[in-house]
């Protein structure tokens, strides 16, 4: 959970995607717990076109509802007594991938959700990697459809064993692994009758159980949004991705390391206070002026620059990336143009088998893509500080893949 | 949560030359309104548009023009007058057709008349389920439409805007509910229509063209009893929206054609 979200009155906000592979019941099991849930003050109820196809409370397009099959993420919304849970669908298939990641890449954690009669299938194992890849290390796994194998312990135990030892070579260890009938309500809220030889919490619970992930880093970084030039004197707006900022602190503003003196913190109404982890303030600095996408740091503290990135990129689009592109890289404020110099692995990430490298990288590979840069950037290790370790490619505007510095 | 909307605000202003706000006096338009201006430090950088579809509530009209004279608004008014002089009204003819006409229509002009590249909306996703899919940094094509079925990716706060898009919307409000609002109106006192208070045992929930817009019952008379009363409710926000009962995928056929 990201200590940065927390919600209108300030109730910790804990954002969940439910992942897996195509009809293996993601919107299901997000409409049984709305559903089972709406009991709850200030929360309406499931609104009667749903009647009992609970997939239907997310699935809201007509397309949707006719091909009983979720197209784009959607988002709902769960206020319980001590946090928010905001449940993101995304699609199963794997034509919607982009639609899945818009959703993913929001989540503090997740549900992966396999259906106990089809087990781990090839977007099960995809969209596991992605929440490795997008250090996404909270994940509970749902062994959903527990109906069509009569209930039985030993059927979950072989479906248990197969998910964790997926997991376990992604990196990715489950926080529970449950068996579930959503359609029914079996251990989605409440503890099923049905399976007494399950002795774990139910999803809500699990998810409930999770741990907030703690910020790695308190140090200084504030890339620079933009510059307001009209109404009062020049200043600098941006959000405080880690650490705080005070008036009187010397600063750094990377790429050039230049010098700046922080005179006057902005806000409105006026208030003076250091800005913390989160905030978007404005800052009037002494100095020469940064520009939006410079990053200020403290001067003993700074950040990585550097003119040849490396990432671990996922390519989504159609038309693959090739050694010699040159497209845009949009990391936190910054574009700059860079160059494909290298792709040195890629990774089928259906099979997890890896491809050999130096050929072009294809939509939903995996491959480490090595870059000359036109301008120096500034970037972080994606441990170390996300905001500042993760980037998105773009082709005339377009994402067409995002990476993972490193 | 505030901090992700005016990120989202000051994103749209570093990079579009012109961008536009449009207000329609509700709640939820004028709390954007609101951090706008504490996103650029009390003023407001750009122009305000107001679709006037003339069928607004008086005390709508009062309300802009008294936020437009304090808050200093650079106010712009769009209206499908060919449509009004032709007769369009929500009583002649089907709703889907009215709305298209005054609100979409209307909007369609004001966008090419000013050509603003990007323009922020206070659409929020627990409103309604085809806008609880909608991104922060939306495309619309030339004529328009919303492909909903195809949209590009989102990844993180990293905001593609692909160049062939005609122009974008922005919806910084997207992740805030109902609720979440209330609270942020009573947290920042940020000004309210009179429309939304009770009065004889009913009030407004959602506010929109005058005979379109049905009260609910309430004894919610302040800020504080809206908030304690939505904290209680499991009424949907739009239950008094007539166009939302016209048949299951009207809100899905207007945003495809361009509608906020």
């Amino acid at each position: 959970m990201s200590p940065l979200a927390t919600s209108a009155d300030e109730k910790p906000l804990l954002r969940i995607a439910m992942v897996g592979h195509v009809d293996h019941g993601k919107s299901t099991l997000i409409g049984r717990i709305r559903h089972e849930m709406s009991a709850l003050p200030g929360t309406a109820a499931v609104d009667a076109s749903v009647a009992g196809n609970w997939a239907f409370v997310t699935d809201q397009l007509q397309e949707e509802r006719e091909r009983e099959m979720t197209i784009d993420t959607a988002q709902t919304f769960l206020d319980t007594p001590v946090c928010r849970l905001v449940f993101i669908d995304v699609p199963g298939h794997q034509e919607l991938i982009q639609n899945m990641l818009s959703g993913a890449t929001r989540a503090d954690a997740a549900v992966l959700v396999l259906a106990g009669d089809e087990g781990v299938q090839v977007q099960t194992r995809r969209h596991a990697l992605l929440l490795a890849m997008l250090g996404i290390r909270n994940v509970i796994v749902a062994v959903n459809k527990m109906d069509t194998l009569g209930r039985r312990e030993d059927a979950f135990r072989a479906l248990e064993r197969t998910a964790v030892e997926e997991l376990r070579t992604l990196g990715l260890q489950a926080a529970a692994v449950i068996p579930v009938a959503a359609r029914d309500g079996d251990n989605v809220v409440q503890r099923s009758p049905a399976m007494p030889w399950y002795e774990g919490p139910s999803v809500i619970e699990a998810i409930g159980d999770l741990e907030p992930a703690v910020l790695p880093d308190d140090a200084l970084r504030f890339p620079v949004q933009g510059v307001m030039r009209n109404g009062g004197p020049v200043t600098i707006f941006g959000r405080v991705l880690s650490g705080s900022v005070a008036e009187g602190d010397v600063l750094s503003a990377w790429p050039a390391g230049a010098e700046v003196t922080v005179r006057t913190l902005r806000r409105f109404p006026e208030d003076h206070a250091p800005a913390q982890t989160g905030e978007s303030v404005g800052l009037v600095l002494d100095g020469p002026q940064p520009a939006r996408g410079d990053v200020l740091a403290a001067p003993d503290d700074p950040p990585l620059v550097t003119s040849t990135p490396t990432g671990r990129v996922f390519w989504l689009a159609e038309q693959p990336l090739a050694p010699g592109e040159v497209l845009a890289l949009r990391c936190a404020t910054q574009v700059v143009a860079v160059r494909v110099t290298e792709i040195a692995d890629r990774l089928d990430t259906a099979t997890l088998d890896p491809l050999p490298g130096h050929e072009p990288l294809a939509a939903m590979q995996l491959g480490t893509v090595r870059l000359t840069a036109e301008h120096p950037v500034v970037v972080e290790s994606f441990e170390r500080m996300a905001g500042l370790g993760r980037f998105v490619l773009e082709r005339r505007g377009a994402a067409v893949g995002f990476g993972i510095v490193g | 949560m505030e901090s992700e909307s005016i990120y989202v605000i000051r994103e749209a202003y570093a990079r579009y030359a012109k961008v536009a706000v449009l207000w329609s006096m509700g709640k939820d338009s004028t709390a954007l309104l609101w951090m706008v201006r504490k996103a650029f430090f009390g003023s407001v950088p750009f122009p305000v548009v107001h679709i006037d579809t003339s069928y607004k509530f008086p005390e709508i009209y009062a309300f802009r023009d008294r936020l437009t004279r304090e808050w200093g608004l650079d106010l712009r008014i769009a209206r499908n007058e060919e449509a009004l002089a032709a007769g369009m009204g929500p009583t002649k003819g089907d709703k889907f057709a009215c709305c298209n006409a005054l609100k979409t229509v209307a909007l369609k002009r004001a966008i090419a008349g000013m050509g603003f590249e990007a323009l922020l909306l206070g659409i929020r996703r627990d409103e309604h389920g085809v806008r609880a899919k909608e991104r922060y940094f939306s495309p619309r094509a030339q004529d328009f439409s919303w492909n909903v079925g195809a949209q590009p990716p989102e990844l993180w706060d990293l905001y593609a805007t692909a160049e062939e898009a005609a122009h974008d919307r922005i919806h910084p409000l997207l992740h805030m509910t109902e609720l979440d609002i209330w609270r942020y109106v009573r947290r920042e006192g940020i000004p309210v229509n009179p429309l939304y208070l009770a009065r004889d045992g009913r009030r407004f929930r959602s506010i929109g063209c005058a005979p379109c817009c049905a009260p609910v019952p309430s004894s919610a008379a302040t800020v504080d009893e809206i908030v304690a009363e939505l904290e209680n409710s499991r009424e949907s926000e739009r239950a008094g929206r007539a166009q939302d009962k016209e048949s299951a995928f009207t809100m899905q056929k207007l945003r495809s054609l361009g509608y906020m």
